[in-house]
């Protein structure tokens, strides 16, 4: 609705310039570590080529490999969902846990179900969840959506988890972060231990074999869906991929491009359930197939959920995850977001400079500044842009489109910044100038210089 | 219903088919070099080795890192070391009062220090995580250059669950700092171990 509603949220984290500076540098200090790890890979950029080529190959055949998963994932003895939007994912997911009366349910980390908006519907439904994942047991008890897919409380500092431990756990306000992990550690090996059901995501999901692919540093996935009588897979069903042999080439890359670590602590297969427990799979299209339909922005489709574009961001790290208002926040929310709803986020694919870091960071080379143009195409076309910025486009199109009114415009400009400096680039009418000034407008254009400098020979 | 209908959206809009690449292999290295990157890489992701030398004594070498463990569990038969029996059917609060557990791993990659286990070598899929410490034993003929070799030599195994597990567990969610034993083991020492003799010494 608000076509400058990222603008107006990454005003507001910008406010505290302290907090802003910090959360851009603890960012970027990520975005190095995977230099390092990508550079430690001389084949690096070949298995970016293939991975690419991989899930090109697999979305062109993408019925064909979910037929085939959930082939084999029945042969497994897994009992496989299927559901066309969060609604009925989370419906489902509830039918399976009273049809076993669980009254707790344990999750590891799993944007899918974030972006289902499964814990408040499960709590209104009188099922307790806890999230496992120590950065998302942080949101959860704070009360707030994750800012970043793979470090969900990275906007948070260690007093303000501190803080948060003391009134919902009853620790002491010690900011160690060592101490707050111990604290969090037998506080949720308790709540493991007792759970009646476990929820994972899926990083990879193998046509070939059924198997489940979950990835964790913690081993909380694993703890949860171990120790339960029910483990609930959710997956997207982008997360098909045709063989093992595959795994290979997603898994050398995708933690290298998350955290610069050379794999998880822990890359889990869940294949056939844990004798005597039962284990289900819950696909999800939830909009995806629609992505799909879209030539443009299919290959967005493609994404592992690295978050490299994100810390790489100049705009997401001086802007925060939670300003872009959806649950997979940076460039790649910013290409997927308006897929789901154009008129609610036709503001992210405005935040960017397009400088094209994104794409180089990628480890499945999609080429996400191409899609960010073609969206601002698509969101001005219906409508979906500020009228000062629809009015002021259309005025500098007409100009630059011609030569001498390019040139007219120039003298005329001129002219009057010289008596009037603030003329355009005033702070109450152009953003850009908020915190920027332009420089002094020169005596002449280079044209005019040149013009004049002919004569004089 | 859903699945007809998603199958039938999935079928209509995937665009224009592309060609499945070919995985290449890249770069074997020797055995030697194997060994010595997955000690390097081992370190880095905050986990400890050990070689255990011919007719080495296993027992010797658990008590000597790990003095204080009374619940241990082993997965290895002929280590007479388990004070603590686990099965399929354990609880969960039996398992989670496990301080050491003793396994053997199948195949460990030399590019991430990850180390494969599954269901064959365990009483119980949680042992892995539940341990307040795991002791992976590891032949370092079955050391394999990256993540392609891995799978190309775990192929054709039946495996109900199975994992890589690199280091211990570790979390860095409060402000980037690395904390070693978040929600799994504290620590994790690999033990090399090709002297194919009994595990309890000469």
């Amino acid at each position: 609705m608000n076509p400058d509603s990222h603008a107006a949220a990454a005003a507001s984290f910008l406010r505290d310039a302290e907090r802003t500076g910090w959360h851009d540098r603890a960012i970027w200090f990520v975005r190095q570590k995977r230099d390092i790890a990508a550079r430690s890979v001389p084949e690096w950029e070949e298995l970016r080529g293939l991975a690419s080529a991989i899930k090109r190959h697999t979305m062109s055949h993408l019925a064909l490999y979910l037929e085939a998963f959930e082939r084999s994932a029945r042969r497994n003895g897994v009992t496989v969902h299927w559901a066309r939007d969060a609604a009925e994912h989370n419906d489902l997911v509830l039918g399976i846990l009273r049809a076993r009366g669980a009254r707790r349910l344990v999750k590891s980390k799993s944007m899918l179900t974030e972006e289902c908006r499964l814990n408040p519907f499960l709590a209104g439904n009188g099922i307790e969840v806890v999230e496992t994942d120590l950065g998302e047991r942080i949101v959860q008890l704070a009360g707030e959506e994750p800012s970043h897919i793979v470090m969900p409380a990275i906007h948070r500092k260690k007093a303000e988890v501190a803080a948060l431990f003391h009134r919902t756990l009853g620790t002491r306000e010690d900011p160690d972060p060592a101490y707050l992990a111990e604290a969090a550690r037998q506080h949720l090996r308790g709540l493991m231990a007792s759970a009646d059901a476990a929820m994972t995501g899926v990083n990879f999901a193998v046509a070939e074999t059924g198997a489940m692919v979950v990835c964790t540093n913690e081993g909380n996935a694993d703890l949860g869906a171990h120790l339960a009588p029910v483990h609930i897979a959710s997956m997207g069903l982008d997360k098909v991929i045709p063989r093992t042999e595959h795994l290979g080439v997603f898994l050398r890359l995708l933690a290298r491009s998350a955290t610069g670590q050379p794999v998880t602590a822990y890359t889990s297969h869940f294949v056939r359930p844990r004798p005597g427990a039962e284990l289900h799979v819950v696909i999800v299209d939830n909009g995806r197939t629609a992505q799909l339909a879209r030539d443009d922005f299919r290959e967005s489709l493609h994404c592992i959920r690295c978050g490299a574009c994100l810390n790489t961001c100049p705009v997401y790290r001086r802007s925060g995850g939670h300003s872009y208002g959806v649950t997979v926040a940076g460039p790649i929310g910013a290409i997927l977001a308006p897929g789901f709803d154009l008129a609610a986020h036709a503001s992210l694919p405005f935040a960017s400079t397009l400088c094209g870091s994104c794409a180089d960071v990628c480890p499945v080379r999609i080429d996400i500044p191409r899609q960010l143009y073609r969206w601002r195409q698509i969101a001005v076309a219906s409508g979906q842009v500020s009228w000062s910025k629809r009015v002021s486009m259309r005025l500098l199109g007409a100009t630059l489109a011609s030569a001498s009114r390019y040139e007219r415009a120039g003298r005329l400009l001129r002219r009057l910044l010289r008596r009037v400096p603030r003329l355009i680039g005033h702070p109450a009418l152009d953003p850009w100038s908020r915190s920027r000034e332009l420089p002094v407008a020169p005596e002449e254009s280079f044209r005019e210089w040149y013009r004049r400098e002919r004569r004089t020979r | 219903m859903s699945r007809d209908a998603i199958l039938a959206a999935a079928r209509t809009y995937q665009g224009v088919p592309c060609p499945l690449p070919t995985v290449p292999e890249f770069g074997p290295a020797s055995n030697d070099a194997l060994l010595a990157r997955f000690k390097e890489v081992l370190e880095q992701v905050g986990g400890r080795w050990v070689e255990r030398t011919a007719g080495g004594d296993l027992v010797g070498i658990v008590r000597k890192h790990y003095p204080d463990a009374t619940r241990i569990v082993s997965a290895l038969e002929d280590l007479p070391i388990s004070t603590v029996t686990i099965g399929a059917d354990s609880t969960p609060d039996q398992l989670v009062r496990i301080e050491l557990a003793i396994l053997r791993g199948r195949v460990g990659v030399a590019e991430n220090a990850a180390v494969w286990v599954d269901e064959a070598q365990l009483p119980h899929r949680a042992l892995p995580f539940v341990a307040e410490h795991c002791v992976l034993l590891l032949d370092p003929g079955d050391l394999v250059a990256d993540m392609h070799a891995a799978y190309a030599a775990l192929a054709g195994g039946d495996y109900g669950w199975g994992a890589f597990v690199s280091g211990p567990s570790k979390t860095a969610d409060i402000e980037q700092a690395l904390v070693i034993g978040a929600q799994g083991p504290r620590s994790l020492l690999v033990v090399f171990d090709s002297s194919g003799t009994s595990l309890t010494g000469a």
